[in-house]
């Protein structure tokens, strides 16, 4: 991911996760009737880190922290699962945030 | 370029001469951009896939030829009648929400939230577009030449005005 500016990176509170675990907040509990699907972003040399944080935010409507967080675990471990959803749900985040531009697809959950 | 914010109906960008061409100039190269198309999954197993990327391909085209439509009004509304081009008209609420008119301070372009968004993603899939006309550099910056220079110029003042965009949301 390209960072426009040099940015400084934004300090994290304490009680934040930190970027180099994994962690995927689960919207739905597991079911063994019903696959859930993870909506994945992959890193890319080429989209702005603010940009991705904004389109997060945007498309989840999550806070900047948590925005920050996922586009940090892009930047730095090559992907985030961002979300796990039904299959309609999931495909719906995806085709939002291709819409940006950004590298993102769909991914059965195991 | 001054943007102010317009309370929760979005950014009014002031641009000066040289502003304004740089952005219409980017923005003219949507409308022959090559189309990027991206795979709904990298793994598979989703349900009817074949069927479902159809669907994303189709859905993609179709928020193009929307883009292409939206584009052309908004540089329409911004020809300047002194540069021959055709007379400055009123923008057409029905084509465009965004409004481009001269005035003493320079071009002005009143966004709404929702074409805030619309000009940020344009602005990214030209910068995206010229990205892989350049065969997907992993360094951002590939060096400069003369068969470069077009796109790297282009990534740049896209770059610019995304994030002037971006700041400008982020700190109403």
């Amino acid at each position: 991911m390209a960072d426009v500016n040099a940015m400084a990176e934004t300090a994290v509170p304490e009680t934040a996760p930190t970027p180099g675990t994994v962690e995927v907040e689960e919207t739905k509990p597991k079911s063994g009737l019903e696959p859930g699907y993870l909506v994945v972003c992959w890193n890319d040399p080429v989209n702005f880190m603010d940009f991705v944080t904004h389109v997060f935010q945007r498309v989840f409507g999550w806070s900047r922290q948590k925005a920050e967080f996922h586009m940090l675990q892009v930047h730095e471990q090559g992907k985030s699962v961002l979300t796990r959803e039904s299959l309609e749900k999931a495909e719906h985040y995806v085709h939002q945030l291709q819409r940006y531009s950004l590298h993102a697809t769909m991914e059965r959950d195991a | 370029m001054k943007i102010s914010g317009a309370g929760n109906d979005g950014l009014v960008l002031t641009l000066g001469k040289r502003e304004k061409q740089l952005l219409l100039s980017v923005l003219g190269q949507y409308a022959v951009l090559q189309a990027r198309t991206q795979p709904l999954t990298r793994g598979g197993g989703i349900p009817n896939e074949e069927a479902a990327e159809k669907l994303l391909a189709e859905s993609t085209a179709e928020q193009r030829a929307d883009n292409v439509k939206k584009l052309e009004a908004l540089l329409q509304s911004a020809a300047d009648p002194l540069e021959g081009s055709q007379p400055e008209a009123a923008s057409d609420p029905k084509a465009s929400d965004s409004k481009a008119k001269r005035g003493p301070g320079g071009w002005r372009l009143v966004l709404s939230l929702d074409n805030t968004e619309w000009l940020l993603q344009i602005l990214n899939e030209i910068r995206v577009g010229a990205w892989l006309k350049l065969g997907c550099p992993e360094n951002r910056i590939p060096k400069l030449s003369a068969t470069t220079a077009k796109e790297i110029w282009t990534m740049e003042v896209c770059g610019y005005f995304q994030s002037q965009l971006l700041e400008a949301l982020a700190n109403p």
